[in-house]
């Protein structure tokens, strides 16, 4: 009796129960556009910050984050490798050696002669050119140059290497491609490392902190060089998507744990990155918090309108005996009838949108810059929160809303509203 | 009245004579100290022994020194570093590298790392202070080590002056009161922290003067690490070319 008096009531006035089902319609679709947008552009940056360099999982030796030594080494990285590339959710993973030296260059203008005088120390990365590549992309933030290859000459200690220098580095030394340069360092085992490079290219990240002392060598070079053979310091471990990364981390820490090795994630070795990422998701959070209000405010609006235009109906019900709980239920009734239309159709708009969002996203012009990483495209993803928040919201909405002007029209003095109206 | 006065001067002569015996001036003391190992000229043949928890390793060399502003050193073995040499003259400093036939220059931002892998930073090498102009210094009885507190031994305290630059701010050193040879040295931090320990071991005459021929430098934060070098000839004021002391010396390779 109460639901089909509701049903009935809510299409006896189409104009009405249409303005107030776009409004329901407009703040779903508005809320739940704003979280995929939020969540998709949250996990672009943070993809697009990882893939960059770090990875969302990283191995090292246990401690070796707190405390990086040359002696804190990941033996047998190749077998780690293995197990990683079996596990499903792994897209790629990038072996490194990380270690510290001194690069010269010889001033310019000063010919062929063998002083060296510009100098600067370096932090010197090796990576394995195709790991890297398949890993991070590499190669797309070279400015100048080639990448580094895979050649016979790692292996020769006399021959000359190749490197390549970050930017700021680059700068630094007054060096450019094709240029000589020596690298003078000290090997795990104590002894002096000292080679001759040709420089193959210039990269930069972005991030200016680092391309101001960072080179790169091939990892094959770097192990016979500072004798770490077999050995790195750190394995970057790409996934094909964020969500999987937690439960990864958790499925490569137990296997290697007996190893003594370390698996962390990004919110670990990329802590700052991930505070910064936290603090702006909040300050987020607070802007969809305005538009679900601005929409329940809409909401409340029309439903007070339409209590306001039915109070000459109320009197009548009144006076006809029906008790004010029954008023009160039948007009959240009514709410709760269109918040569910309104759920459903815009359940299909946001869909629409969301994928329309999703495949072309929107381009950032001018691009925004985090943490030394340039994003230009904002793409947003499609996840339940799209879903149940706004239709939590809209259903909570449309019940609280509804029960003040309810409450309204069931004390509706019935006499005088008949005869006033 | 002057019978007093003389009693007076009476009584003081004994106490200071025992200060006389026991703590030499602190100036003349400090100074003997910069002159230990210097002069106009020096060349020495030494070996330096580094032991660390993961590797342990000796090195030999030759070194030449001109006054306080110029040192040569040439490694002789082992033979991956034979030939390697440093140049430092001032405050600049040089490596010659025969394995590429290069000069590199060490840039200041490096002079605080470690030479040829040693607890001996670069700064150790290239820095021209003397304990006397470069620090303040007193005689202190505040020292950790409880068991050296023996007779015979005095310990300055040490505070480098504004103008000196360097990482510690204090150095506690103990010296043998009789013949003034050191003994050891410790460097603290701002913190009261110890940074590092030098002893001074082994006093022998060489080339007619009466020095420690081993100095053993242990960095207080890394356990197990130690840097000894032990001087097996030395030749004082034999007036050496200076020609030693350039580049195209370094570059040598001789």
């Amino acid at each position: 009796m109460l639901l089909k008096l509701a049903w009935r009531n809510v299409f006896r006035q189409k104009r009405r129960t249409i303005l107030t089902l776009l409004t329901m319609t407009g703040g779903f679709f508005l809320s739940s556009l704003s979280i995929g947008w939020m969540d998709g552009s949250y996990s672009s940056i943070i993809m697009f910050f990882t893939n960059n360099r770090t990875g969302q999982i990283q191995v090292h030796h246990e401690g070796y984050l707190e405390d990086p030594s040359i002696y804190s080494t990941v033996n047998d990285y190749q077998a780690v490798g293995a197990f990683l590339d079996s596990i499903p959710g792994v897209r790629s993973w990038a072996p490194r050696t990380y270690s510290g030296a001194l690069l010269a260059v010889r001033p310019r203008g000063a010919g062929s002669g063998n002083v060296f005088s510009n100098s600067a120390a370096a932090s010197v990365i090796g990576i394995d050119p195709v790991m890297e590549e398949a890993a991070t992309d590499f190669s797309d933030r070279i400015v100048i140059g080639e990448m580094l290859s895979a050649s016979a000459a790692d292996s020769s200690y006399s021959a000359t290497g190749q490197i390549i220098l970050g930017k700021e580095l680059s700068i630094i030394l007054e060096a450019s491609v094709g240029d000589s340069l020596v690298m003078l360092s000290q090997a795990a085992d104590g002894s002096s490392a000292d080679r001759m490079y040709v420089i193959r290219g210039i990269v930069s990240t972005g991030n200016t902190d680092i391309d101001r002392n960072t080179c790169y060598i091939t990892l094959s070079d770097a192990q016979i060089l500072f004798a770490l053979e077999g050995k790195v310091h750190e394995i970057a471990v790409m996934t094909h998507s964020l969500g999987t990364v937690d439960r990864l981390t958790g499925e490569i820490s137990t296997a290697l744990s007996e190893k003594d090795l370390e698996t962390d994630s990004w919110k670990t070795f990329a802590k700052e990155f991930y505070n910064g990422m936290k603090a702006d998701e909040a300050s987020l959070k607070v802007t969809i918090f305005v538009i679900v209000l601005v929409a329940a405010m809409g909401v409340l609006n029309t439903i007070l309108m339409m209590v306001l235009e039915r109070r000459r109906e109320f009197g009548v019900m009144k006076a006809l005996g029906t008790r004010p709980g029954f008023i009160i239920r039948m007009i959240v009734l009514e709410a709760n009838i269109m918040g569910i239309i309104s759920v459903i159709a815009g359940g299909i708009l946001s869909t629409a949108g969301l994928l329309l969002l999703s495949s072309h996203g929107l381009v950032m012009d001018p691009p925004l810059s985090y943490g030394g990483t340039v994003f230009r495209e904002m793409i947003a993803s499609i996840t339940p929160e799209c879903y149940w928040i706004p239709a939590i919201c809209v259903i909570i909405t449309a019940t609280t809303v509804s029960f003040l002007p309810a409450l309204k029209a069931a004390h509706t003095k019935a006499a005088k509203t008949l005869r006033t109206v | 009245m002057r019978s007093f006065l003389l009693l007076i001067s009476i009584s003081f002569i004994p106490g200071l004579i025992t200060t006389g015996i026991c703590q030499p001036s602190i100036d003349e003391l400090v100074h003997s100290l910069d002159q230990l190992y210097r002069s106009d000229d020096s060349y020495a043949e030494m070996s330096m022994h580094i032991v660390t928890p993961h590797w342990e390793r000796t090195l030999t060399m030759q070194a030449w020194s001109h006054g306080i502003d110029r040192t040569f050193i040439r490694i002789l073995s082992p033979a991956r570093e034979a030939g390697m040499a440093s140049l430092r003259i001032g405050t600049e400093m040089w490596n010659y590298l025969p394995n590429t036939s290069s000069t590199v220059r060490i840039p200041s931002s490096m002079m605080a790392g470690s030479w040829m892998g040693s607890d001996i930073t670069n700064n150790d090498i290239v820095r021209e202070i003397t304990y006397a102009e470069d620090y303040t210094y007193s005689y202190t009885t505040d020292t950790t080590r409880a068991e050296d507190q023996s007779d015979g031994v005095v310990y300055i305290e040490l505070f480098p002056k504004s103008s000196t630059a360097v990482v510690w701010s204090s150095i506690i050193f103990a010296v043998r009161a009789a013949d003034t040879m050191p003994l050891w040295e410790e460097y603290y931090d701002s913190h009261g922290d110890l940074i590092k320990t030098v002893t001074y071991l082994n006093v022998q005459e060489m080339d007619g003067r009466t020095i420690p021929t081993q100095m053993q430098v242990i960095p207080a934060d890394k356990e197990g690490q130690s840097t000894t070098i032990t001087w097996t000839n030395a030749e004082f004021n034999r007036g050496l070319d200076s020609s030693i002391f350039s580049l195209s010396n370094l570059q040598s390779g001789e």
